[in-house]
């Protein structure tokens, strides 16, 4: 998997590509943590190049949303391929993370 | 009764198999990555629908990552994957020695109505198994444990 980082002021736009799973799900959520704790509480991660998350993944998105919120901001995610959304759904995650249909919404949410 | 195409001993519920691979897996969690593109290329082989491989293979993946995780095989020990395509299902079979662990007992089912605070990873990947597969099922074994998921398409 490959992730790009675009900031600016207090907005983190995290890109994610390829497969987050159990072999990069703690390398990827110390990089996204890294962003809060640089002063980028508001996250938005464009999932449009997300083909395959686990449930390991998905921790990652858990612990991000919790950190954003103690931190002041907020965490949105944006563009879900067919394989990640229906792993939001059948987790219930889709109900508690916030989900955009495109980045615009995204930046709106957070 | 119908003559069977192809039938292994022992193994899973494949009697009748069009096509079938096994792999041996370290036990780590890289391997995982190599298990996912093995079954991808067997079920694009095999005209297996690619949502019903996508099904397979995170399952596959959450059944394993769970079994290493827990510290179920022995170091050193493979982790046996059988793929087996029939007509119209995929079955794969996972096995391995090592302490009896059974994931489909264990698991606590997760609730997927909890609110972001309370929300608990723990028990997402058999619920992801249990609703993505037709059959998923778990028998101990002359010392193994194994796991076997079907779906059907």
């Amino acid at each position: 998997m490959t992730m790009t980082v675009e900031s600016q002021g207090n907005l983190a736009v995290v890109v994610l590509t390829g497969r987050l799973d159990s072999t990069n799900a703690a390398d990827t959520e110390a990089k996204i943590v890294s962003q809060i704790e640089a002063g980028r509480p508001r996250i938005v991660v464009d999932a449009s190049q997300l083909e395959y998350l686990s449930s390991a993944g998905l921790r990652v998105f858990l612990v991000v949303a919790k950190r954003v919120k103690a931190a002041g901001g907020a965490l949105a995610l944006h563009s879900l391929t067919d394989h990640v959304r229906e792993v939001f759904e059948i987790s219930g995650f889709i109900n508690v993370l916030t989900v955009c249909a495109n980045r615009d919404d995204a930046l709106g949410r957070v | 009764m119908t003559a069977s195409r192809g039938s292994i001993t022992g193994g899973c519920d494949c009697d009748g198999w069009i096509a079938m691979r096994t792999l041996r897996l370290n036990t780590q969690e890289a391997e995982i990555r190599r298990m996912a593109e093995t079954i991808e290329d067997f079920a694009k082989q095999y005209g297996v629908p690619p949502k019903a491989a996508h099904h397979v293979i995170l399952s596959a993946d959450e059944l394993i990552t769970n079994a290493i995780q827990h510290g179920g095989p022995r170091a050193g020990r493979r982790i046996m994957v059988t793929l087996c395509v029939l007509p119209s299902r995929l079955v794969v079979e996972i096995a391995y020695r090592g302490v009896p662990f059974d994931p489909i007992a264990e698991a606590p089912a997760p609730d997927v109505e909890a609110s972001l605070d309370q929300r608990l990873v723990g028990g997402l990947g058999i619920h992801f198994a249990k609703t993505m597969l037709d059959g998923l099922s778990y028998v101990r074994r002359h010392g193994m444990n194994r796991v076997t998921l079907t779906k059907s398409f």
